[in-house]
């Protein structure tokens, strides 16, 4: 490779979506460590000009070096790639005009509250439909685990 | 007054104590056995219900049993978890205590931090220099970062939900019910016997195991 071609500093870049979905594979429950999928990058970006210097980038080859001339920068790096805030997830899947109540205290309607983060710990949930049916129960929630969670179906 | 308060203070105890209600007959679970004294039923309860009612995992480490006793003539029954036991490939499995299930799962949480990740990107750009697709693969470690269910606020919460669902040491009169966590792991065979071992004698119940998944 004696001759690289890198794009001008004039670059006008435009993310559209960087996404990082961190979808951990659990295939296995051990304690070894393993690879996992972290994320999914998308993005576009603008290009004008052109000089010479350190890096790989040729559109026409597809080749790509995300350390020297990309259009935008995977937000996993800024997290050092690691998943996000020590909270638990619990999806809840109810009537959207039922109303949810988390350890006693009004919490919202479950139209608004299809996903629910917190600390760790122990809730007791409450759903109250508009028609007065009542369900309510103890969730456990533990950091980057979700419970799917329906109210008035069987375990 | 202070006889009212005592009364109080002990139904508050009696309505906290683990365990599950005991199903209204013990027809209803999938094996039950006599013993002089109480009766003792047993079902399995399949990986995809275990992985629905507990946030902690449990699947396929462990083998989730919902256990009832009935006991007879109205008599005190004392209940002991370690009375229990699966037979499985020759092997006499004791059920694990809900403490040290919650550790070892958070000791499996933090070995997730030493996971190697991987990030697919694509992109495409465009300009006066042309336009292109652009493809890539950042690879990282786990940053040091606690993994899933891995931090002593985790284990408490694990050690919990076990235990209030669990079968515990107690001592009762009436029908009692709950879980037994069996540290299986991979089993050969899917036919199984719970044991029940009681003075001067034990019974076996027959169990078909799911597979786990």
């Amino acid at each position: 490779m004696g001759y690289v071609a890198t794009v001008d500093m004039m670059r006008l870049n435009v993310i559209l979506a960087v996404t990082a979905l961190a979808i951990p594979l659990f295939a296995r429950d051990d304690d070894k460590p393993r690879i996992r999928l972290a994320g999914i990058g998308v993005g576009m970006g603008y290009n004008s000009g052109w000089g010479y210097g350190p890096g790989f980038y040729r559109p026409w080859w597809g080749l790509y070096d995300p350390f020297w001339s990309s259009g935008w920068v995977h937000s996993g790096l800024y997290r050092g790639f690691a998943q996000g805030p020590n909270m638990g997830q619990i999806k809840l899947q109810a009537d959207k005009d039922a109303t949810v109540f988390l350890d006693g205290a009004f919490a919202g309607t479950a139209s608004k509250l299809k996903s629910i983060w917190l600390e760790p710990g122990i809730y007791e949930l409450q759903v109250v439909n508009p028609d007065g049916d009542e369900y309510k129960r103890k969730v456990y929630v533990l950091s980057g685990k979700t419970l799917n969670i329906r109210p008035g179906a069987k375990p | 007054m202070k006889i009212a308060y005592l009364f109080i203070a002990a139904a508050m105890l009696a309505s906290a104590a683990p365990g599950l209600p005991a199903r209204s007959d013990a027809d209803q679970y999938t094996a039950k056995a006599d013993t002089p004294t109480a009766l003792v039923a047993a079902a399995v309860i399949p990986p995809d219900q275990v992985r629905n009612e507990f946030a902690t995992t449990l699947v396929p480490r462990y083998y989730v049993l919902e256990v009832a006793v009935y006991p007879q003539n109205g008599a005190n029954f004392d209940i002991t978890p370690l009375d229990f036991g699966l037979r499985l490939d020759g092997r006499l499995i004791r059920p694990a205590d809900p403490r040290t299930i919650a550790a070892q799962n958070q000791k499996r949480g933090r070995a997730r931090s030493k996971d190697v990740l991987l990030y697919p990107t694509v992109g495409v750009s465009t300009g006066s220099w042309g336009a292109g697709t652009n493809v890539g693969l950042g690879v990282g470690m786990g940053g040091g970062a606690p993994g899933p269910a891995s931090t002593d606020q985790d284990r408490r919460v694990m050690q919990s939900e076990l235990e209030d669902r669990a079968l515990m040491d107690r001592t009762s009169a009436k029908p009692v019910a709950g879980y037994l966590y069996f540290p299986v792991g991979d089993a050969k065979s899917s036919n199984a016997e719970l044991i029940y071992q009681y003075d001067g004698g034990e019974v076996k119940l027959p169990l078909i195991l799911p597979k786990q998944k």
